[in-house]
């Protein structure tokens, strides 16, 4: 795979993300992988190369998307005993592994969900930014099975990232206003709550979360209003923060005779540490997580 | 022709002005009207009686059902469609994606159509790292060769239609098969050539991969968008009457503009959508721009401008009826390449009038050589054709730079191929029919 394939293909992980959340993203990129090996041609000899060469490029992908790469690397260890069988055994069994890690991180994200549904109660005003298919389902359940009647603030940011979690709030009629990110601070004092996904949890203590997260973070600490991160044990990286390659793009804007270099990143680091409340599947881990 | 100077002199001007974009176009032609309006060379009694209505209702018509289609979602829907059916094969990609964006130019405008079609074309392409523009640069050509064969699908068809008075249906009966011939060989042309470009990814597990996440992407934001079913039936059926009003034109007796203003207005009631968004959403300017051509070029007519055009320049090839469609075909076509087709085609108009009259051809042949040559003409540069200018902006936007000369290297090769196969057509024709 050649660098601007690399690159295409990182870009497209990180469009996917921003719209579809981390866990929505490892199972979308699974059932790709699925589809890709169905409609493989290869011969028996050039198959395992070719799923190591792909195994590869998602392991090194910017931002890692941790629970894809923890769900691969079981995948590479699984498919490892196929090596010696004939060409179509080996199709059938990546298919196979593939379709248990797809059921696998939808059971670990149906339990984060049954553990976020305690954190609701009814009269919260809880504040939400961007996309997390967990943490919508936390607040559709809540609101449609367990009857709790809350309100929830959306943080905007561009449209295609916040279009997700206002249809499903429009869907269930769960009362909601928007307000842009950057004036939160005029909204804060009412707020009961923050809800929060991931994409990573680092083992130096911090979490992989979406660009603008972190500032909001802060504002809710300095304030005291409890910051909820809602995270399947799947994202609990063995990489420290700095290795998880989050992509960082430099470009050239001129407007109105103003000439300048914009550097952006593709996510923040927010401290652990601003975290009150960390959600597993197990329920609440914050004192028995590994750093 | 007396009194002949200073209208052709405001005209060129205009025709320099539009040329090198020195002012918008309309503001060219409608200057150069106000000038001949101030200096008493024409009356505004006279001015408004050059105007062709028929060419402006049509368009404004047609105009009207593409924004109320637009907004249905239909192109979407169809967008989405043919991205499932290519599976990321590259040669699918460029068939099937030709062959749509040849049918829908054939019946709306072929910028509405490259504005659908493109984004997808490149975010399908670019995603599996193949270079994209090549397939940019096969859309644009595309949609001018498909708006080629029907009336409606082109400005200088819906002129030459209007003012000549040729029904819908002849469009298609005589100029699909050449359409359909050039659009083959388009695709060939490009498969030839390309050959690199056309490899299959189904032995490349990464491209298959990047491939399946692109297309639930494009699934994803089709889910997400919302489609009313009714609004984008209604507006379907609308099109669909449209179409076989233009088809049964001889029978009804109505012209095309009053079919296409009729179910725009039959929309904008039972689809009760915001009238004046959606007039908003019509090309005031271009349809300005033709009022003002059509009064310019009527002036230089009523002074024997045209005429004498046609008698010393185009009837000195003498009255060979196959030197004759061949000039037209050439000319146009040549021209087009460099020149907007529409002004261009306005000012033929007449001239080829004047050639009909002296030495009648067959079954309008000489028409269709105007039609053939104006529109495939457009595909010789970048400037030749809204829609390449409109592709080209959208690949820069999406960070794909074609340059001038990138597409002159592919569209001046095609242009020959597809004027080369017209000339056929209209020699076999001719002597088929003389």
């Amino acid at each position: 795979m050649n660098e601007k394939d690399r690159e295409n293909l990182y870009k497209l992980f990180r469009d996917q993300a921003d719209v579809l959340g981390s866990s929505r993203l490892t199972v979308v990129a699974l059932q790709s992988f699925v589809a890709s090996v169905k409609a493989l041609r290869c011969s028996r000899e050039e198959i395992m190369p070719l799923f190591k060469e792909l195994a590869d490029a998602i392991k090194n992908s910017q931002p890692h998307i941790v629970p894809l790469i923890h769900l691969i690397e079981e995948f590479e260890d699984e498919i490892e005993p196929f090596t010696e069988e004939g060409l179509e055994a080996i199709r059938a069994g990546a298919i196979r592994i593939l379709e248990t890690k797809i059921a696998k991180i939808e059971e670990s994200k149906r339990r984060v969900v049954q553990q976020g549904l305690r954190q609701v109660e009814s009269g919260d005003l809880i504040l939400v930014h961007a996309v997390s298919t967990v943490v919508l389902k936390i607040l559709v359940r809540a609101h449609e099975e367990l009857g709790r009647r809350f309100e929830v603030i959306v943080l905007e940011q561009d449209f295609n990232k916040t279009r997700q979690l206002l249809q499903a709030l429009d869907r269930v009629s769960i009362p909601h206003e928007v307000i842009p990110e950057y004036t939160l601070s005029h909204a804060i004092r009412r707020a009961t709550k923050l809800f929060l996904g991931a994409t990573a949890v680092t083992p130096d203590g911090h979490v992989v979360t979406p660009a603008g997260t972190a500032n909001i973070v802060s504002l809710c600490h300095v304030e005291q209003i409890p910051v909820y991160l809602f995270v399947s044990t799947l994202k609990f990286s063995h990489k420290p923060s700095e290795a998880q390659q989050i992509h960082r793009k430099e470009e050239h804007r001129s407007r109105e005779g103003l000439c300048y270099d914009l550097t952006t990143y593709s996510h923040c680091l927010v401290p652990i540490a601003l975290i009150d409340h960390v959600i597993t599947e197990d329920g609440e881990a914050k004192h028995s997580l590994p750093f | 022709m007396e009194g002949a100077l200073l209208p052709v002199i405001i005209f060129l001007v205009v025709y320099a002005a539009i040329t090198f974009e020195l002012v918008n176009k309309a503001v060219a032609a409608l200057l150069g009207v106000m000038i001949l309006l101030i200096v008493h060379v024409i009356d505004e009694r006279t001015a408004v009686r050059f105007i062709d209505f028929e060419t402006i209702l049509l368009l404004m018509g047609m105009m009207a059902i593409v924004a109320v289609l637009r907004k249905s979602g239909f192109f979407t829907i169809l967008s989405v469609w043919i991205a499932e059916k290519t599976q990321g094969s590259p040669l699918k990609i460029l068939v099937l994606f030709s062959i749509v964006t040849a049918t829908l130019s054939a019946f709306l405008d072929n910028v509405t159509t490259v504005l659908i079609i493109v984004p997808i074309v490149i975010e399908l392409t670019s995603g599996m790292g193949l270079d994209p523009k090549l397939f940019v640069i096969s859309q644009a050509v595309v949609s001018n060769l498909g708006g080629t064969a029907t009336l409606i699908g082109d400005p200088p068809n819906i002129i030459i239609g209007s003012k000549v008075g040729l029904t819908f249906n002849q469009f298609p009966l005589y100029l699909a098969a050449p359409v359909i011939l050039s659009v083959a060989a388009m695709i060939l042309y490009f498969w030839l050539t390309r050959r690199e470009q056309f490899k299959p990814i189904d032995t490349n597990l990464a491209k298959l991969f990047s491939v399946q996440l692109i297309l639930q992407k494009i699934r994803f934001e089709f889910v997400s968008m919302h489609v009313d079913r009714v609004f984008l039936a209604k507006a379907l059926g609308c099109l669909a009457l449209a179409i076989s009003l233009f088809v049964t034109q001889t029978i009804t007796k109505l012209t095309p503009g009053v079919v296409a203003m009729l179910v725009a207005m039959i929309l904008f009631v039972i689809t009760r959508v915001d009238v004046e968004q959606m007039l908003g959403e019509i090309e005031w300017s271009t349809l300005l721009f033709f009022a003002g051509l059509f009064i310019l070029v009527g002036v230089l007519e009523e002074k024997g401008v045209i005429e004498w055009l046609a008698r010393n320049v185009f009837l000195r090839i003498g009255d060979n009826p196959y030197a004759m469609v061949l000039v037209v075909l050439w000319v146009s076509g040549l021209v087009s390449g460099f020149l907007d087709n529409i002004p261009f085609t306005i000012t033929m108009i007449p001239i080829v009038k004047v050639m009909q009259s002296t030495t009648p051809i067959p079954h309008d042949l000489l028409w269709w050589a105007l039609s053939l040559g104006a529109c495939f003409g457009g595909n010789l540069t970048m400037i030749g054709a809204s829609a390449n200018i409109v592709s080209v902006g959208m690949a820069r936007k999406l960070g794909y730079e074609i340059t001038f000369l990138e597409f002159f290297r592919s569209s001046v090769v095609i242009t020959l191929i597809t004027l080369t196969i017209s000339s056929a057509y209209l020699v076999l024709m001719l002597w088929f029919f003389l």
